[in-house]
């Protein structure tokens, strides 16, 4: 072998050393946090599984690097290769963490609709109407005249609760007819919509639907998912004003914890990649903000890539390649916040403030039970920590609070599968009882 | 007084180097904490648990921001450890003495000590932003500083001069706050936008 063959595989196992210890750490570490969307298999995270699989990922990669001789008291890679590894290792094992969950559970969502649609439940129509603001989908039979009762589903923006959804649907009683509404954007402040309240948005869907002569939203029952049960809270007394609706229930609404002004955690329940689709749903991109620190980014960054790769090829630094422009990102991220605040400064403009606290400035304004109806509030078991900071968190479902359903989670709502059955005998008690 | 000082730190070194040879036990400890990559990577694999050891959301976000100025403290012990091996050339202690050598021979200067500047810059970093986690941090990176002079490759006085790089660069992190602000505002701008992308799903 020759000297820089035995550089690079010893490069090679100090990284997959760092990979697994920082891999089997990951998994201890969510054990403690019962960070449910980070779950190698799926479903729940079972403390025990992940303690003894993090102490054996642990525990081998330390017996497997130094059981080689190589590694002890023998001369190898310089320090800052070592800490490249380290960081480069943490990175990896991290983003393997994501996208394992991500895939376990998305499997176990496959298998779940497909269980669905093989045990007698069968397919059902579905029609996509494109309104202004967003999209409506009507399941079943078209004919609403002749349905005993109706559900207006409150979706998340985009679409993202479609297959809960669907899969509720499956297990309406007979003679239901439903519609689904989301709308294209997710409620984004400071944006267009934040004058124009979130009600006007619903109703105006509906009375398009009702003028088209596809649905009649009168007497329905009302039903919002997430993001979506957040948009029938805020719409709740216009929607009893104008539809009279038979029940409204708002199932895992977003909400703000009031101190630390945060809205949740999305790894307590939610999938990274689940995490990564409302996301980009927010679309960060087209946020003025976003833009304008782009803006001011792309001189100094550029300057600074090229300056710090110039120098580091004239230092002949190995890789220098990636260390060059990857040392000019790091400068001009500094260069570029303190450039921002001085304009900012000049300008006597607010300093910025990010998306959650703006959202949970938003969000906290919602009353969790207003107008004469009381809306049904369901919180699942990842929310109960923001939950009891909130003013009057003891009042019981009977007086008008939320529900707590503490096994219940946001992100893989269905893994307890009488939740489906809880939520149907609230949305119609009369015919299922509760 | 140059000289009564080398004197004393040779004599502190022989004291502690003459430990070496007498008990196979503790010279394999040692050589284990001598190591390079030992005491190094734990220390680095305990950041990682500082900065997923938090209980809610806000003490998430105070340990990330822990955490890079660790890593700031990092890399400008280790700026400044180039600048003074540029200056100041002082051979290893094997080079000009007969000592019990456990270690292979490293070729660059003995002062100030490398291992000492990067252990100590974790743990006086990590006390600065978090004193009861921090104390995890101490005893690996006494450990190897001792082992390396047991060992015979640093004098006591290069591990003084580490300790004190690296306690000044931690100083500096932690009091110019400037430094780390931009880089602590991104990333908890990042961990802001993930971690609150809720989604009910199925």
């Amino acid at each position: 072998m020759t000297v820089n063959e035995v550089f690079y595989e010893d490069i090679l196992e100090t990284f997959i050393f760092c990979f697994l210890a920082s891999l089997g750490i990951i998994q201890v570490m969510a054990a403690r946090r019962g960070w449910h969307g980070l779950s190698f298999y799926g479903g729940r995270v079972r403390e025990n599984v992940n303690n003894a699989l993090g102490a054996a990922l642990i525990i081998f990669a330390y017996a497997w690097y130094f059981s080689d001789p190589l590694h002890r008291n023998v001369r190898n890679i310089e320090a800052l290769m070592s800490m490249v590894c380290l960081i480069l290792g943490i990175l990896s094992a991290a983003a393997f963490s994501c996208i394992a969950a991500s895939l376990s559970e998305s499997l176990r969502r496959r298998r779940l609709r497909r269980w669905n649609l093989g045990h007698g439940v069968e397919e059902f129509t579905e029609r996509r109407v494109s309104l202004p603001g967003g999209t409506a989908v009507l399941y079943g039979d078209p004919d609403w005249t002749a349905a005993k009762r109706r559900l207006v589903i409150v979706g998340e923006p985009g679409g993202l609760s479609r297959h809960l959804e669907r899969l509720l649907i499956h297990r309406l009683p007979e003679g239901t007819a439903a519609v689904s509404l989301w709308s294209r954007d997710f409620p984004s402040p400071g944006g267009e919509a934040e004058g124009e309240a979130l009600d006007s948005y619903l109703s105006r869907m509906l009375r398009e639907l009702e003028g088209q002569r596809l649905f009649e939203p009168e007497g329905s029952s009302f039903l919002g998912l997430g993001w979506g049960a957040d948009q029938l809270l805020a719409a709740s007394r216009s929607v009893e004003r104008d539809f009279r609706p038979a029940a409204l229930v708002a199932l895992s609404p977003v909400l703000p914890e009031p101190e630390s002004m945060t809205l949740g955690d999305s790894l307590r329940s939610n999938t990274p990649w689940d995490a990564l689709k409302v996301l980009l749903g927010t679309r960060p991109w087209r946020e003025e903000g976003f833009r304008s620190l782009l803006r001011l980014w792309i001189p100094p960054g550029t300057l600074s890539i090229v300056t710090a790769t110039a120098l580091t090829a004239s230092l002949h630094l190995r890789w220098w390649f990636l260390s060059g422009p990857l040392g000019g990102i790091i400068a001009s991220l500094w260069v570029t916040y303190y450039l921002d605040r001085s304009l900012r400064r000049k300008r006597a403009a607010p300093p910025r403030e990010d998306w959650e606290r703006r959202m949970a400035g938003r969000l906290s304004a919602l009353e969790l039970h207003g107008g004469e109806l009381r809306p049904v509030v369901i919180l699942t078991g990842d929310q109960v920590e923001e939950h009891e900071k909130r003013p009057g968190t003891r009042v019981s479902p009977a007086e008008g609070g939320p529900w707590i359903w503490r096994r219940a989670l946001r992100g893989k709502f269905l893994l307890d599968p009488q939740n489906a059955e809880r939520l149907l005998s609230l949305l119609f008690p009369e015919d299922i009882g509760t | 007084m140059l000289d009564w000082l080398l004197n004393l730190d040779y004599a502190l070194f022989r004291c502690l180097n003459g430990l070496a040879g007498r008990n196979a036990l503790l010279d394999s400890s040692m050589k284990a904490f001598c190591n390079d990559h030992l005491v190094p990577f734990t220390l680095g694999f305990l950041v990682l648990v500082m900065a997923l050891k938090g209980r809610r959301r806000a003490e998430d976000r105070e340990n990330l921001a822990a955490v890079i100025r660790v890593f700031l403290t990092v890399a400008l012990s280790a700026a400044l450890m180039q600048l003074v091996i540029t200056l100041v050339h002082r051979p290893r202690p094997f080079v000009d003495h007969e000592v019990n050598l456990l270690f292979y021979r490293p070729v660059d200067w003995s002062f100030p000590s490398n291992p000492a500047t990067a252990t100590f810059s974790f743990f006086f970093s990590a006390f600065l932003s978090d004193r009861k986690f921090s104390w995890y941090f101490l005893p690996p990176a006494i450990l190897m500083s001792f082992a390396r002079v047991f060992c015979g490759v640093h004098y006591p006085g290069d591990v003084l001069a580490g300790m004190f790089l690296a306690l000044f660069s931690a100083w500096m992190v932690h009091r110019l706050r400037f430094l780390s602000r931009p880089f602590v505002a991104a990333a908890l701008q990042v961990e802001s936008r993930l971690r609150s992308a809720l989604s009910l799903r199925e």
